[in-house]
């Protein structure tokens, strides 16, 4: 009895133990090598963006600008005239009605990997994703007031 | 939230601005992309962050305590949200960080293993059990203590974004990553984008 009272109070101190300190370990080499190789796969990808982008701004050019003098690369490209475009776009899921675009520079990666996880899942899913890493942000509620042309009619 | 992953001094700062360039490029059934070029200000004191856009077109798109206000040439429009918005911004996070875990720990992630490999660190981290419904583990990766990659494992074990902070300046006794490189990958569509800045100002 004293024997079976000592290895139970053994091993549920080894759990704790286990529990509240990481392991000094192997983590998949799988991943780590995700890790490593992903940085050239962007890279690869977006160099032609990035390329633009110093034309842009060595040129110092307007979008309309651009799209003349460097037509060719414009339309190989695609690149979107507006601001409020993004990974989002049109979604009526869209957070606190901030496109995505802007939830990637405002909130960071956490905030773009709620997006993406209420962006690809049902409903229920999309709630616990919302409120599991942005609590309060995203329960709030959201109403848009929109006054095209302020501008223009207080010039008048 | 997000932890910009920034070595803190005693100083507390509450000011930061920066020119910004960010691009992306959608490959999915049909492949799209953004360039926006602008400037950010951020103030912790005052509440508010304001862009202003230069490319593709000018604009301000104004985060001020709870409401955000957009101007966009001939059209303007109020977003009324949360308070959190602010609160919430990487740029509070670079000015009052104190740890590199990428805002994890802070989230409720725990630690799981570790990992060296020559100068680098490894981390894989266990999620919060709100959100084991959608991330089985995520692996942060260190070097110098600073935080050079993080990458987010769906409940599948696929992988669901990596991203990268490269090229840390130091700024006021603050380390910033001035350039941020993600990759995402929906059922849809791979994301890539890349977050650029420059002329970085801590006050």
């Amino acid at each position: 009895m004293k024997s079976l009272f000592t290895l139970c109070f053994t091993l549920i101190t080894v759990s704790c133990l286990l529990a509240i300190n990481p392991v000094k370990g192997k983590i998949e080499t799988k991943k780590i090598e995700s890790i490593e190789e992903g940085s050239a796969v962007i890279d690869s990808e977006l160099n032609e963006l990035l390329e633009a982008s110093e034309l842009i701004k060595a040129e110092n050019l307007s979008y309309d600008e651009f799209s003349v003098t460097h037509n060719t690369i414009a339309e190989e490209l695609n690149i979107e005239s507006g601001v409020d475009t993004g990974l989002l776009e049109g979604s009526e899921n869209s957070p606190v009605g901030i496109p995505g675009f802007w939830w990637g520079f405002c909130f960071g990666i956490l905030g773009l990997v709620v997006v993406y996880v209420a962006m690809e899942d049902g409903q229920e899913r999309k709630e616990q994703a919302k409120n599991a890493l942005y609590g309060c942000i995203i329960s709030t509620v959201v109403f848009t007031l929109f006054y095209v042309g302020l501008f223009a009619l207080a010039a008048t | 939230m997000f932890m910009f992953l920034v070595n803190m001094s005693a100083q507390k700062y509450s000011q930061f601005k920066s020119d910004f360039t960010i691009i992306e490029k959608v490959v999915g059934d049909t492949s799209k992309s953004t360039i926006l070029i602008g400037n950010v200000y951020y103030n912790s004191e005052t509440d508010e962050t304001k862009y202003a856009i230069d490319f593709p077109k000018e604009g301000e798109w104004h985060f001020l305590d709870s409401t955000l206000f957009v101007s966009l040439q001939d059209t303007n429009y109020i977003v009324k949200g949360s308070s959190e918005i602010n609160s919430q911004s990487i740029f509070k996070n670079v000015l009052n960080s104190t740890s590199n875990d990428f805002g994890l720990e802070e989230q409720g992630y725990l630690i799981t293993q570790i990992d060296k490999k020559g100068d680098q660190v490894f981390i894989e981290w266990q999620p919060p059990a709100a959100a084991k419904e959608f991330l089985s583990s995520v692996v942060t990766k260190l070097k110098n203590e600073d935080l050079l990659a993080v990458i987010f494992y769906t409940a599948d074990k696929e992988i669901l974004n990596t991203t990268y902070f490269e090229d840390y300046k130091l700024i006021n006794s603050v380390k910033v990553p001035s350039r941020i490189k993600s990759h995402f990958t929906t059922t849809t569509s791979e994301v890539y984008k890349v977050i650029s800045l420059d002329n970085v100002e801590i006050y």
